[in-house]
């Protein structure tokens, strides 16, 4: 573990280094030079700090954060890199530049102090050539990719003059507290992410301009055969900004042999030249292939014609052979229309060129597959698609376009990448030709792999149980955005009886994209617009409530461990379990009342709890009950995990992992640490003012209403969460129970979902996946 | 009956709630600040006190357990001393400088520390367990309205626009800063050290706000209103503190009179319109001293709202150029239980330094209230 880090540069990526250290707790110095004709010789740095609060995706997991960052810069400051334990260089990717700072660090840098390079491009042997033995026994590459909070990719490039000691703190620290996935590669141009990526984009956006197609049709393409982010290829470009573009393939062309197949790819567009001269770099300036402007006063995409160069109103495109082989991407690479074509082109490149230099780049194609699933947000990496599309199916379809199969997809004959053999999960290992089983380091442990050689203990089609071990066992919820319905919940409830009999421990944890959208709004809406509404009430809201309840005071420990969105009724089931261990990037909120109801399944009983528990609120029954109304009644989300403390999703005693991999891995420690010696904790007992704490919040929400923040609906949503948070009709000299708060919470839930207002924000939120104010 | 009459004054800066230079300062302190200031301004012994007196709306909290008494062992006054707190929300201190004067009337004692504070960033508006009677709020629910809703009110039963409640703002940061600029606050404001730093100037003043910056503020209260920050007094850190003595006490003891207090009033009136609070208060005050509003030669209003204090300056007929020489709340900050001291004090100092006859210090208080003194030059 590292106490202080140098970034010196502080631009897009310096200064998102800088803020995803602190996002670990590091104290960071920030070193730029210093900006001509300006008083403050931090002006640079100061600058990229003041930015960081203000950029989206946010780079920080708390605003806080900031105050770890000191400035500085390094004409009179660079003797700080000697109060840290390491020091990365973002700056320029100029070799001389970086060269002439290095000649500096080296003069004054400690024994100890490790180096690093940011360089996306630049080989390492160049970087180092005529250094001392102390730098260069000090030295790596370090590549982080844009955004460094958000990206798990981190290439690491060593040489053969490295301490060993030094790559394993690096390794270990970026892992473990940074959260990354990091990926040590050979000394080659471009390492093994940019070199394929740009060879990817690149042609994906050639392809697209010679093929004709719009901005929104390449992308949409590309976002469904790569299964990508909702970035396709010129989003990708936009985001990575176009600027860069030139720079990395002049330095790649340059260093590849002439067989390379970059030097296919031929003068970049007449419009990337275009762009580039009107510094329409993407998001870090005013727009690229996408940019915000308005209509009607209002912010709209709008996207550039590729031919007129003119911006309009941004549309989905709208391809008819997509849709119709929505589920089968085979017949749509088949289906032979331009839309088609142009994927098969870029597909059959990409996945060759990765073929044919797979061995060059990389020890394994673990590896490769890795660095693009973490590097890009690629669902798959080009390996996994290969075995996903079928060998044989790829391989006629290569020889149908008249192209050489690669050597490596003939290595495997008929079988395919990846394969499952006596229980063991292995990969195709080319240094042996043979197949290897895939191994995790310590700490890694992904139900994905276990989902690959077991079986659950039982399932249904929305979960599963399983057995991992040492009496510890998975709830796993897998239905679309992993809702809760009354099916799941029945599971869950069997599943409780089936643990608490015969194993020791349950974490609730999953690998989807989300962690849960929360209750299952359809099958609610559903028996509401069938004249169920009762229904609703005895069934989903019962059902809930007992089965959150019987987790909470069943006999063994339950572990949550949450990434992405936790929402809703997925946010109540982490409040009811005995200790969370939760992803750093785990955002979670009770959300309800922007639907136009309120937590139902014990959320609000559950954030009374912990709010009456928490010394740092004042005195006296209602900061607890005032804090609970703003955290419910404003569906206040965190943005990080860091965040859910500040907000009181999660406890003091909650953990937080930083990588995702090793999320399950930590889960499992902490189930195994309560197992012995566990008891269920004990019934909580309230006093509440009643009538009074709910005047206070109506008076609150009067203010709100007449100043325009909330609509006349929300003022009835905020009423009848007043009502359950104030106790109803009690006195504060009474004492009430838990389930006494579960009946204000069903009585003021089935109140709301008789509203008209309610049901339009559900439907709309069914139909659209967007929250509608009314 | 005794004369009462004020013979010294002190406050802090004043400071913007949550965000100013003094949020890390307990409000204990900042009144221990200026209590301590003022007896050494003062040089009146200890030993003749009767009572510290401290107005403070939110009285919980670092501001419970009778601060009055508190802050006399914190200021090694002695045992002998006692100590209150006294609430009439924003009139508070006000209020406590009519308590002495009451007591010194009658003989219950000659010498008063009269004072007020309010940490608003450390102890809410509101407070922290605000419990309105629910039965009071459906019956009556002008009686809870919020301040900014009836500064609305105001604003709309007098017609009052954005821009002639901003350009009154404004005004108040123009004379503030002007003052400021020229240390007329350098015989009132303590200084406040803290970590080495010293804090000795209102953080509140912004002498560059035009109409178009206060044109982009939002609205605050009432969508469809016309009333902003801007246009509000802000939630402020800060206190104040006067001495009030018997006259004759004053005289025997060699201590600078700044002004005999000639009468005192309070008046309840509508809550949804406790802006209008001061123009009863003030005629009745102005009655029992047998003076009018023509009489006054310097005018203490509190700013609370801009649009309040405009439709008070109408009413009774002020002659706007004797209104706040110095700048007001919107400027200036209004830490709600230090403003009655500040404004009656600084009447008081501005009497001396205008030499004048007559002062008028009047406020609204929330609920609907005005507390008005009618203060005079001593011979």
């Amino acid at each position: 573990m590292f106490k202080s880090v140098t970034v010196i540069g502080a631009g897009l990526m310096g200064s998102g280094i800088a803020a995803h250290l602190t996002n670990a707790g590091i104290k960071v110095n920030l070193l730029d030079v210093i900006a001509e004709g300006n008083d403050n010789p931090n002006y640079i740095a100061d600058s990229a700090v003041s930015t960081l609060t203000k950029i989206t995706p946010n780079p920080l997991t708390l605003r806080s954060n900031i105050n770890l960052i000191q400035t500085g810069n390094i004409q009179n400051d660079l003797h700080l890199i000697n109060e840290s334990e390491w020091v990365i260089e973002a700056i320029i990717e100029d070799l001389d530049i970086k060269k002439q700072l290095y000649n500096q660090i080296e003069t004054i840098m400690r024994e100890d102090l490790i180096v690093s390079s940011n360089t996306s491009t630049i080989p390492l042997c160049k970087l180092v050539e005529g250094r001392i033995r102390k730098f260069k026994r000090n030295f790596f590459i370090t590549h982080f990719f844009n955004p460094p909070r958000y990206l798990k990719l981190l290439e690491i490039v060593s040489s053969e003059d490295v301490n060993p000691d030094f790559r394993n703190r690096i390794i270990d620290f970026c892992d473990a507290n940074l959260g990354k996935s990091v990926i040590e590669c050979k000394d080659t141009p471009g390492f093994i992410a940019n070199r394929i990526a740009v060879f990817w984009m690149l042609n994906a956006a050639v392809e697209a301009i010679n093929s004709n197609l719009s901005v929104e049709e390449a992308d949409q393409i590309i976002m469904r055969i790569f299964n990508t982010p909702k970035t396709g290829v010129f989003g990708l470009i936009d985001l990575v900004g176009l600027d860069i573009v030139p720079p990395v393939l002049e330095s790649l062309l340059n260093v590849l042999p002439k067989y390379d197949e970059y030097h296919e790819i031929q003068e970049l567009p007449e419009i990337f030249r275009y762009m580039l001269d009107q510094k329409m770099f993407g998001r870090k300036s005013n727009g690229g292939f996408y940019k915000l402007g308005k209509v009607d006063g209002k912010n709209r995409k709008h996207s550039i014609n590729l031919n007129s160069r003119k911006y309009s109103v941004s549309n989905k495109a709208n391809i008819d052979t997509l849709k119709l082989y929505k589920k089968d991407i085979n017949a749509f690479l088949d289906c032979n229309d331009r839309f088609s074509n142009y994927a098969w082109s870029v597909l059959s490149r990409t996945l060759c060129y990765v073929l044919i230099h797979a061995e060059e780049i990389s020890e394994d194609i673990i590896t490769i597959d890795k660095v693009m699933r973490d590097g890009f947000g690629l669902k798959q990496g080009p390996f996994e698609m290969i075995d996903t599309l079928g060998v044989e199916w790829f391989k006629k379809k290569i020889e149908a376009s008249n192209k050489a199969i690669p050597k490596l997809l003939n290595s495997i004959g008929e079988g395919t990448f990846y394969k499952v053999e006596n229980d063991q999960y292995k990969y195709f290992d080319f240094h042996k030709d043979s197949y290897v089983e895939v191994k995790r380091q310590e700490g890694i442990l992904l139900l994905s792999d276990i989902k690959k050689t077991k079986k659950p203990i039982r399932q249904i089609s929305t979960a599963c149980l399983w057995d991992i071990g040492d009496g510890i066992t998975i709830f796993e919820v897998r239905s679309k955005g992993n809702s809760l319905d009354l099916n799941t919940m029945e599971f869950l409830n069997k599943s409780i009886d089936l643990v608490s009999s015969s194993y020791r421990a349950m974490i609730v944890y999953n690998e989807g994209e989300i962690f849960s959208a929360g209750a299952n709004l359809g099958e609610a809406l559903f028996l509401g617009n069938v004249g169920l509404e009762a229904e609703v009430s005895s069934k989903i809201l019962r059902k809930g409530q007992h089965v959150y309840q019987k987790l909470k005071f069943a006999n063994f420990p339950v572990v949550a461990a949450p990434a992405n969105l936790a929402l809703g009724g997925g946010c109540e089931l982490i409040l009811h379990s005995d200790h969370v261990q939760a992803h750093i990037e785990t955002y979670m909120g009770l959300t309800e009342a922007a639907l136009g109801i309120c937590p139902a399944w014990g959320g609000c009983k559950e954030m009374l709890t912990r709010f009456s528990s928490d010394k740092k609120l004042p005195n006296g029954p209602m900061p607890s009950i005032i804090k609970a109304f703003e955290t419910i009644g404003m569906a206040k989300t965190s943005t990080s995990a860091h965040e859910a403390k500040e907000l009181g999703y999660l406890t003091d005693d909650d953990c937080i992992t930083m990588n995702r991999d090793r999320l399950l891995y930590d889960a499992k420690v902490k189930a195994i640490e309560l197992i012995p010696d566990y008891k269920p904790p004990k019934k909580n007992t309230y006093r509440l003012p009643g009538k009074t704490a709910f005047a206070a919040m109506k008076l609150s929400i009067n203010s709100m209403l007449s100043s325009g923040q909330i609509s006349s609906h929300d003022q009835v949503v905020g009423e009848q969460i007043a009502v359950i948070l104030s106790g109803g009709e009690t006195d504060i000299t009474q004492e009430v129970d838990e389930e006494y708060i579960l009946k204000l919470e069903r009585e003021s839930i089935e109140k709301l979902y008789k509203e008209n207002l309610t049901l339009e924000r559900l439907e709309h939120l069914l139909e659209t996946g967007k929250i509608l104010r009314n | 009956m005794h004369n009462a009459v004020i013979v010294g004054y002190a406050r802090t800066p004043f400071s913007i709630a949550n965000k100013g230079d003094l949020i890390a300062v307990r409000p204990e302190e900042l009144l221990a600040a200026v209590i301590n200031q003022l007896l050494a301004k003062t040089q009146v012994d200890p030993d003749d006190i009767e009572d510290v007196i401290t107005g403070c709306a939110f009285p919980e909290g670092e501001q419970g357990f009778n601060i009055g008494k508190v802050v006399t062992y914190m200021c090694g006054l002695p045992e002998t001393v006692s100590g209150m707190t006294v609430n009439r929300w924003c009139g508070s201190s006000m209020q406590s400088i009519h308590i002495a004067a009451g007591a010194i009337g009658i003989g219950s004692g000659k010498v008063f520390i009269c004072s007020g504070v309010e940490s608003m960033t450390r102890i809410p508006m509101g407070g922290f367990n605000p419990m309105p009677h629910p039965g009071l709020l459906d019956d009556n629910p002008n009686v809870y309205l919020s301040m900014g809703e009836t500064a609305e009110n105001v604003a709309k039963k007098y017609k009052l626009s954005r821009q002639e409640q901003q350009e009154f703002a404004i005004l108040s940061h123009e004379k503030a800063h002007a003052a400021q600029s020229e240390e007329k606050f350098f015989d009132e404001i303590t200084p406040i050290i803290i970590d080495n730093k010293t804090v000795n100037k209102d953080g509140g003043i912004r002498p560059n706000t035009n109409q178009e910056i206060l044109d982009g503020l939002k609205l605050a209260f009432d969508e469809n209103g016309t009333v902003t920050a801007g246009t509000s007094a802000p939630l402020t850190d800060g206190a104040a503190a006067t001495l009030v003595c018997e006259e004759e006490y004053a005289r025997e003891n060699h201590l600078e009179i700044l002004a005999r207090i000639v009468s005192t009033a309070v008046h309840g009136c509508a809550p949804e319109l406790m802006g209008l609070g001061p123009i009863e208060a003030s005629y009745k005050a102005l009655k029992r001293a047998d003076v009018s509003c023509a009489d006054m030669d310097v005018i203490e209003l509190n700013e609370a709202f801009a649009s309040q204090s405009l439709a008070c300056i109408k009413d009774l007929g002020f002659d706007k150029r004797k209104v706040n020489l110095d700048g007001g709340a919107l400027a200036l900050g209004h830490p709600l239980g230090a403003t009655g001291a500040r404004i009656t004090g600084k009447a008081a100092q501005l009497l001396q330094r205008e030499e004048k006859k007559y002062a008028l210090a009047t406020q609204c208080i929330g609920l609907g209230q005005g507390i008005a003194t009618v203060l005079e030059a001593a011979d």
